[in-house]
């Protein structure tokens, strides 16, 4: 189940972004907070890896979407899944 | 009617709804001024009942819908349980009306929120894609094939059929629409649909156990599914899930935990 490769656009992107929260919503009602934490350190990274590609991902390109408009929207998401994860640290 | 002048203000006992029932049906089939007397037991069963609709009603506020239109709508599963009902089935009217209640609440909730909003970045692609395929069309003669699609539009075959999957999924579809849209008070489904095997376990208690997994999240729901109704082992419910063997292990015993909370605790109002 688990994806390989950086997602090629932004829809994949959001797909397995939130096929991971929901399984992280279902551990963290389990207690589970460290592998709760891990399913959004997977999100994270999948922005990263997105965020190195997404000047050439055709869909931004075909709905219009200025670039820099998503990316500061996937730092905005990365910045608050970040602060999660280091509150559950603590 | 002198049950009904017996019976006080309280809820129903099981015995009682199916006394009054079984009084109802009689004069329904026995014509003549029989049937106005059923129509003001219906409205006994119906009034006695209204504690029920109530209390179910009230777990679906969270919908953000009035509560009256809730229990308007939860009136509607309760007639239709009154009208349903199997007297032969051992099981408690409660339990049956509970889940038809239910359904009708959630069925109401699905109309009203029906409308998704689409972001406007979806449309202009989605109105793109329009655009190419009737421009290939006028070419051609004929509806594009996906190569000639993701060609003109830049982009792979897997991304496009994934874009045009996500299109159709737009269209909310209720799935019990075409059911209504045929009959808009369609027969709700009976004791032996809902519960096709009914061998080892008594039906209330099979029904009981239905309206505990409805109550889980979709998530619980796969794992239950998974696990007792098709047989997986937790692995695969896992691989499926996206969690280890033993994240489901231990999700397993949370939900059966809950579950029996809810079977032993108040589940339902008792008749």
């Amino acid at each position: 189940m688990e994806n390989t490769g950086a997602a090629a656009d932004l829809l994949t992107l959001i797909t397995r972004a939130i096929e991971q929260l929901q399984r992280s919503i279902a551990l963290f009602e389990l207690s589970d907070r460290e592998d709760g934490a891990e399913h959004l350190a997977t999100v994270i990274g999948e922005i990263d890896e997105y965020l190195e590609i997404s000047d050439s991902d055709p869909l931004l390109r075909l709905a219009s979407l200025p670039p820099s408009h998503v990316r500061d929207g996937l730092l905005h998401v990365r910045s608050d899944l970040a602060s999660v994860i280091d509150e559950l640290a603590t | 009617m002198e049950d009904l002048k017996k019976a006080s203000l309280s809820s129903l006992s099981n015995e009682e709804v199916i006394r009054l029932l079984q009084q109802m049906r009689g004069r329904r089939a026995a014509g003549g001024s029989a049937p106005s007397r059923a129509s003001a037991l219906q409205e006994e069963i119906v009034r006695r009942n209204v504690g029920l609709v109530k209390s179910i009603a009230l777990r679906f506020l969270h919908s953000g819908e009035p509560l009256d239109d809730l229990i308007q709508a939860g009136y509607i599963g309760l007639l239709n349980a009154v009208a349903n009902f199997d007297l032969a089935k051992e099981t408690r009217f409660s339990t049956y009306a509970t889940y038809l209640i239910r359904g009708e609440i959630r069925h109401y909730i699905r109309d009203k929120h029906s409308t998704i909003r689409i972001p406007q970045w979806v449309q202009t692609m989605n109105r793109r894609i329009k655009e190419t395929e009737e421009a290939i069309f006028q070419e051609t003669g004929r509806p594009p094939t996906l190569a000639e699609l993701a060609h003109r539009l830049d982009l792979t075959e897997d991304q496009i059929a994934a874009l045009l999957r996500g299109r159709e999924s737009m269209t909310y579809v209720s799935i019990d629409r075409d059911r209504r849209e045929h009959d808009p008070n369609p027969s709700p489904p009976s004791i032996e649909n809902l519960i096709p095997s009914a061998d080892e376990l008594p039906h209330d208690v099979k029904m009981r156990v239905l309206i505990a997994i409805d109550q889980l999240s979709e998530m619980q729901q796969q794992v239950i599914r998974g696990l007792f109704y098709h047989g997986k082992s937790q692995s695969e419910v896992g691989d499926e899930l996206g969690v280890s063997q033993r994240q489901v292990s231990r999700m397993k015993n949370r939900i059966l935990a809950e579950m029996r909370d809810n079977l032993d605790g108040a589940g339902e109002p008792d008749n």
